[in-house]
């Protein structure tokens, strides 16, 4: 089935009757949406294909709970935020910042950030994103939710209180948090670098 | 420019190098998602014995606690209690 002609309202009447077909073709329909806020919010060592297919069998698994009060888009996004958040949370140990894994082209693009007013090459990007991926890494799951959707997707605290169910004064709480240490990361990083 | 706005800048550039390509499902994708929903397959769900043993100690020592309080009478009788030692030792010794 083609994604434009999907009906969304039958497919899940039909993924309610057991229609395998219907599951697919569901699955299909709602893969760019889902793999979007897997590659969000991936926890180290975890594959992206493992965390989407459990998070679509989440979504299958608690259809009978979706009652239509909210758009099905916006239900699943809340469904995959809060499996991530999951897996994020049960990985027990965060890794700690070397110095000496610090690349050239990551180094090169705090410099860049600090000093450069151009705007960045598609490589500085990819930097950029690495860097920032590894920073996240180290911090506590619930700060790491908050500050991928506030700064990186630049979603505003109403729509993360509703993907997340949190209210929004702890978002701003964690958000201000979680600035502050990644503050303190990029200190130590840009000191490191004028060291060298 | 502030640590902030670095911050936020660097947030920014990352934001923009994020892997786009490859929204479309993998060949296959669906088909294994349908046969493990089919299957009955729930995926994992967090450990209750590890989610609740950390609070069950809490709620295990607060009833230790609140037991010991309501009934410090009974515990504090035991404790008063004279106890007297008889020396068996009857005279001096030399």
């Amino acid at each position: 089935m083609g994604d434009q002609e999907l009906d969304v309202t039958k497919c899940l009447e039909r993924v309610r009757r057991r229609d395998e077909d219907a599951a697919r073709d569901l699955t299909e329909h709602l893969y760019p949406l889902v793999i979007k806020i897997v590659r969000s919010h991936l926890p180290r060592r975890l594959d992206e294909e493992d965390l989407a297919q459990d998070i679509f069998l989440k979504i299958f698994a608690k259809l009978q709970q979706f009652k239509g009060d909210v758009p099905f888009e916006h239900w699943v996004s809340r469904v995959a935020v809060t499996t991530c958040f999951d897996k994020l949370r049960m990985q027990k140990r965060r890794p700690e910042w070397r110095m000496a894994d610090l690349s050239e082209q990551e180094a090169a693009v705090i410099d860049a950030v600090t000093h450069s007013e151009n705007a960045p090459t598609p490589g500085e990007e990819l930097a950029a994103h690495e860097l920032v991926t590894r920073l996240l890494d180290m911090l506590k799951p619930e700060d790491r939710m908050v500050i991928t959707l506030l700064d990186l997707e630049r979603k505003s605290l109403a729509e993360i209180s509703e993907l997340t169910g949190w209210n929004k004064t702890v978002i701003k709480v964690r958000a201000f948090r979680a600035r502050k240490k990644m503050r303190k990361f990029l200190e130590q990083l840009e000191k490191k670098g004028s060291n060298e | 420019m502030s640590n902030e706005d670095k911050w936020l800048k660097l947030a920014g550039w990352a934001a923009a190098g994020r892997k786009i390509e490859g929204s479309q499902a993998p060949l296959g994708f669906s088909t294994r998602v349908a046969a493990r929903w089919a299957a009955g397959e729930i995926p994992d769900t967090p450990n209750l014995w590890e989610l609740f043993s950390v609070r069950s100690m809490f709620v295990a020592l607060s009833i230790m606690i609140a037991t010991v309080f309501v009934n410090y009478e009974v515990f504090s009788q035991g404790l008063g209690v004279e106890i007297t030692l008889v020396d068996s030792i009857e005279g001096p010794i030399l």
